[in-house]
């Protein structure tokens, strides 16, 4: 485990989105990371908050550490409007990543959804520096305001999916209408997926009908980030007690999690971006 | 004066008085790359059943401006896998080990007790009689003092004589003093104080509490000052050690506890955010009993309360 505790000094942010911003932080040492790893982010380095936040990595190179946080809540919001100079806590990199080299080799879809660009970006960029066929990078969001531009058009070539307001040469409507179109020009390919939990239960449903193999990376509320509070637990699929989302995953493939897909109503489309 | 952590409780003699609380370290094994758990007083593991136990549907968990809920359910691996797969770990690594037990019946505390005699590499036992998360042995068992006293009884029973036994009792009661009482007389060699206060949050859009079984278990720093009231209560009804538990996440917080009554802390949810914060506690509180002037943190202990065993200073 190359795991490290630091505190660490805010050095660049940058309003990229509605409420959705990149941080960067400086450390002292380089961490390799493996897309879909992530930190816990204590905002401050006091005792402020009880808990630190999970964060997925957006980049870890050049002694910086870079995030892509959307505020959900006073802790995030502190984290986007601390000054540049100021201090955090951070406790990563923690759990499994993408680490199938089927995701990393050959065809694959990658189907985001809002901050859940962030570990398939990277993995994105993983692919284009091994040397790896470009994935196809579909990107879900309820309206313009919502797309991380400088992440969208920078070395991945996202395609944007927007429902209420797009722009010309994004696609109008859902990301996981992108996705069945993706899989009807290259069947064989494999998904990879993070977004909000309607958007990935969609996914899930596509890939299990059409028996296209998925990884998930998930979100739950988290405490250690260690897997050893057991807060964000799931039941496994093959009934032996529960994994940890945060120790275990939080990338997992599909059927190592009873019933994810089925968890909500049929695929209907219904509630997912 | 150089100061003097070296705490003795009935039969084992501590290195310091510095633990990591149930539920909240894992198995001690977790956080190896991180810091040295040998450093610590013990570890006190996550409370452990005869069975393993998947613990509470979701969720489990919610932070609050002031502390945190928790709803986990005791889930664990069970006592036997602890025994084959961590225990042999621990010892091999000299991570000292309390073992948190929970029963669902009374004679069960007893019966692991046994079940853990057949392993070495740990210097007793914290019986978890207060855990608000689980429908059978948890509060049910932790508010009646005669069923504390005879599991306490039982349990000391089924104890080798060098190990140590505490118990760790619940706030959510009218007097915790005679629950106190109920586990001296049953034999403990210390009281553990205090597990999570009874809490609950709501969801307002869907007007339910946000939890499956509506309370939950609340910790963190909000709890400080009522564990602080509790500590002192029982310290002013027993003559057995207290370990004082509730909040603490600084040398200052771990310092008031060793006043109000206790002879030794454990951190929880603190670690949560810092796992290397019991570890570093250690160092702390002996920077910090050297410069009060003082050689051991009991000396700190209030004038206004009684003496203790000199048998468990």
């Amino acid at each position: 485990m190359s795991r490290r505790l630091a505190v660490a000094e805010l050095v660049a942010r940058e309003d990229v989105a509605r409420d959705t911003w990149i941080v960067d932080y400086a450390l002292e040492f380089d961490v390799p990371v493996v897309p879909g790893q992530f930190a816990m982010v204590h905002p401050g380095d006091d005792d402020r908050y009880v808990l630190g936040r999970p964060l997925s990595i957006l980049d870890a190179s050049d002694g910086r550490l870079r995030f892509l946080i959307k505020v959900a809540g006073r802790g995030t919001r502190d984290l986007v409007q601390a000054p540049v100079g100021s201090t955090a806590r951070i406790f990563g990199p923690l759990g499994r990543g993408f680490e199938s080299a089927a995701l990393l080799g050959g065809e694959a879809i990658l189907v985001a959804g809002g901050v859940g660009v962030v570990p398939l970006h990277l993995l994105a960029r993983k692919r284009l520096e091994r040397g790896s066929p470009p994935a196809r990078a579909l990107f879900g969001a309820r309206t313009r305001a919502d797309l991380p531009l400088p992440l969208l058009h920078g070395t991945v070539p996202w395609e944007s999916w927007v429902e209420e307001d797009p722009a010309p040469g994004e696609g109008h409507g859902r990301v996981t209408e992108g996705l069945v179109a993706a899989l009807r020009e290259t069947p064989d390919a494999v998904v990879a997926t993070c977004g909000p939990t309607a958007m990935m239960r969609a996914v899930a449903r596509i890939c299990r009908e059409r028996r296209v193999p998925l990884w998930l990376c998930l979100e739950e509320q988290m405490g250690c980030g260690a897997g050893v509070c057991r807060a964000c637990v799931l039941p496994r699929a093959d009934g032996a007690g529960m994994l940890t989302v945060c120790h275990e995953g939080p990338v997992l493939p599909l059927d190592a999690i009873e019933d994810y897909a089925g968890a909500y109503p049929a695929s209907d489309g219904e509630a997912c971006p | 004066m150089i100061p003097d952590l070296r705490w003795r409780c009935g039969p084992v003699e501590f290195e310091n008085p510095v633990f990591t609380a149930s539920g909240a370290w894992g198995y001690g094994l977790e956080y190896a790359d991180l810091c040295d758990a040998s450093r610590l007083g013990a570890v006190v593991t996550k409370t452990l059943t005869v069975e393993p136990r998947s613990g509470n549907p979701q969720p489990r968990m919610r932070e609050l401006r002031h502390g945190l809920l928790n709803s986990i359910g005791l889930e664990n691996v069970g006592l036997r896998a602890f025994c084959e797969e961590k225990l042999p770990r621990l010892r091999a690594s000299g991570v000292r080990v309390i073992v948190s037990l929970a029963g669902r019946e009374e004679a069960e505390f007893a019966t692991m007790i046994e079940r853990l005699s057949a392993h070495e590499g740990w210097l007793g036992v914290e019986l978890n009689l207060s855990c608000p998360n689980v429908a059978h042995g948890g509060l049910d068992f932790g508010t009646d003092p005669a069923r504390i006293e005879r599991i306490t009884r039982s349990a000391r029973a089924a104890l080798p004589e060098d190990r140590v036994l505490w118990v760790k009792l619940t706030p959510n009661v009218t007097s915790i003093a005679t629950l106190a009482r109920a586990a001296e007389g049953g034999g403990a060699h210390a009281i553990a104080a205090i597990n999570t206060v009874l809490g609950m949050e709501v969801d307002l859009e869907r007007a339910e509490p946000v939890f499956p079984r509506a309370v939950a278990g609340y910790s963190g720093p909000a709890i400080l000052p009522i564990a602080l009231a509790k500590v002192w209560e029982i310290a002013l009804a027993v003559r057995i050690p207290v370990v004082g538990i509730g909040g603490i996440a600084s040398v200052e917080d771990a310092l008031k506890f060793f006043v109000a009554g206790a002879s030794a802390v454990q951190i929880g949810t603190a670690l949560f955010a810092r796992p290397d914060r019991g570890v570093h506690l250690v160092d702390e509180l002996a920077d910090a009993i050297g410069r009060a002037g003082r050689q051991r943190p009991t000396e700190l202990r209030s004038r206004r309360l009684p003496g203790q065993d000199q048998s468990s200073n």
